[in-house]
């Protein structure tokens, strides 16, 4: 019972992990030091689909820390610049779930999982132009001509070295 | 951190008493409360920077709104964008080259906001690693970056001890650079506002220094130009125009030659201080301009310029008001140390830091001198040595030697005279 941590999530799940597993986020890491792991842990910001997968992710790397990931993205594949099973792991279709794990990892204070999700969303950014972009992520353009006008003219440099 | 510890003990104590009680839902909820607490102590909700981390229960209640509006927020945005905050946004972008991000901000305003913000954030600078920039893209975060004041400072600090020197050699940057009025305008600005402070211009032109002096000229009272790069020896003749100069500073300098700085101290009548650090263009002939033509001079700094010869010091000798002398890191032999003390017998300061050509037979030499204080850093002596000479100079008010040499008796002469 001792290493067992329990997590209560936004929708009201409880979900029990192993506390060596759950202290990969800062968060809950900071709170058992504190309070001890007898209590739920309450976790309001958190879905229990989005919880599921971080903790997925933390028993991926239960016993390693994944390494720091290299800025800028060298492709628009991910496996190419991390783990295999970190690729894999992250290779979500769902771009509001992707987003979901980046505020989870931020909120529970996961470094390695914030910059592996970012990162996905980067490469979905990578090589595309605005309106492609925009495509992928069902994005309204709300900029008028002038403000285009006026970031293009801004721009123009980045158009010339691509 | 203190605080937040008396804080939990605190409330593990509450909670502990609360246990007792025979309300178990109260307890709960208690329970839950100060994990509320950790959290908002611990992991600052994404899109609100506290600023009262460590503050107490006042910030507190304040936090705690915070978080209801971000998690409200938060669900608000489940439904269309944006989807990520801010700060979220810039972790994406530094997965990103410098013109993907630019691209970015064409693609709607949320967008846009977040990719100016960035480009203006400290952080920006040091998370993107200036130094993998091209050439053109540093430019670019150049020249954004001078409209506006406080962040040209920015860049500045950044540049500062960065290799940028090298990127900023090549003419391209150069002219970019220097063709952006507004570049040239912000720095104008940085100059008026801080007239009297040492910075590193690293991206000065003649031309910029040029509109300097023409707008300033009757006020100008300080003028430090160190490390600037751009600039040719002719270009700095023209702060001869500033006649009110009192303190010329230029460091780091391999253009400036003797024949500029003629020209600038003919028309500087009531020069005060001249320092011309790490200038590798100067020669020996620079101290018979000196001696000619700064007659109201009282501190000369020739340091770090080690091709000159002390030797040939002696035209210095003309200048009466000559109070404070530094050759720090020059070649110092003895007999150029002879000429000093027998021509510039009236100094009261002289500043020998790193001339490791002096020894204790040096020291005997500098006994002439009435100094006041005197800076023999980096210099290896023997105690006996330093203990002989601070009993013998009975003026020596200030010394700065080597630590180990720092006896307590030669302190305690030291603080006496003090």
């Amino acid at each position: 019972m001792e290493n067992k941590v329990k997590l209560s999530t936004q929708d009201g799940v409880i979900i029990e992990v192993d506390k060596e597993v759950a202290c990969k986020s800062h968060l809950i890491n900071t709170i058992i030091d504190d309070t001890g792991s007898e209590e739920e842990i309450p976790l309001p910001n958190v879905k229990s689909s989005i919880l599921k997968k971080v903790i997925q992710y933390c028993e991926l790397h239960r016993n390693d820390t994944p390494p720091e990931i290299e800025k800028p993205l060298r492709s628009n594949n991910l496996s190419d610049c991390v783990e295999q099973k970190d690729a894999e792991f992250i290779d979500i279709p769902n771009l509001e779930e992707l987003f979901d794990i980046i505020l989870a990892a931020n909120y529970l204070d996961i470094k390695s999982l914030l910059d592996l999700s970012c990162a996905k969303v980067a490469t979905y950014i990578k090589g595309k132009t605005p309106e492609e972009i925009r495509k992928t992520f069902n994005i309204q353009n709300d900029l008028t001509q002038e403000e285009e006008q006026q970031i293009r003219e801004e721009n123009k440099w980045a158009e010339e070295t691509s | 951190m203190q605080k937040q510890t008396q804080l939990t003990k605190f409330f593990s104590k509450k909670a502990k008493e609360q246990q007792e009680s025979p309300i178990r839902t109260k307890l709960n909820d208690f329970v839950r409360f100060k994990v509320y607490i950790w959290q908002m102590l611990f992991c600052t909700p994404p899109t609100q920077e506290i600023q009262g981390k460590t503050e107490n229960l006042n910030a507190k209640k304040k936090c705690s709104n915070n978080l209801d509006n971000w998690i409200r927020k938060s669900s608000l945005q489940q439904k269309k964008w944006p989807f990520l905050p801010k700060n979220l946004m810039y972790q994406i972008y530094k997965f990103l080259q410098l013109r993907e991000c630019a691209t970015c901000s064409q693609v709607c305003k949320f967008w846009m906001i977040c990719y100016n913000d960035i480009y203006f954030s400290y952080s920006f600078f040091r998370e993107f690693e200036t130094s993998r920039f091209n050439e053109k893209e540093l430019a670019t975060v150049l020249k954004r970056s001078s409209k506006q004041l406080k962040h040209i400072k920015k860049v500045r600090d950044i540049i500062k001890g960065q290799k940028i020197s090298s990127f900023l050699e090549k003419t391209e940057l150069r002219t970019m650079l220097s063709d952006n009025s507004q570049q040239q305008g912000s720095l104008l600005e940085l100059f008026k506002l801080e007239p009297k402070k040492q910075y590193t211009s690293v991206f000065l032109t003649d031309k910029d220094l040029n509109s300097i002096c023409k707008e300033s000229y009757k006020s100008l009272q300080y003028i430090q130009l160190i490390s600037c790069q751009f600039m040719t020896g002719k270009g700095f003749e023209v702060i001869g125009k500033c006649s009110q100069l009192s303190l010329i500073n230029i460091q780091s300098n391999c253009n400036l030659k003797d024949e500029n700085i003629k020209i600038i101290l003919e028309q500087v009548q009531e020069l005060k201080t001249l320092m011309l650090l790490k200038c590798d263009g100067l020669t020996n002939q620079v101290f018979e301009i000196i001696g000619n033509h700064s007659k109201k001079l009282e501190r000369l700094d020739i340091g770090c310029n080690p091709q000159l010869d002390l030797i040939k010091c002696s035209p210095l000798k003309r200048i009466e008001s000559l109070q404070s002398f530094s050759i720090k890191e020059n070649i110092v032999t003895n007999e150029a140390l002879e000429i000093i003390t027998t021509n510039l017998y009236k100094l009261h300061s002289l500043n020998l830091e790193g001339c490791l050509e002096i020894n204790g037979y040096s020291l005997l030499q500098i006994q002439k001198l009435n100094l006041q204080r005197i800076n023999l850093k980096k210099i290896q002596f023997k105690e006996e040595e330093i203990y002989n000479f601070i009993l013998n100079t009975k003026s020596i008010k200030l010394l700065l030697v080597n630590n180990n040499l720092l006896s307590t008796r030669v302190e305690k002469i030291i603080l006496s005279r003090q």
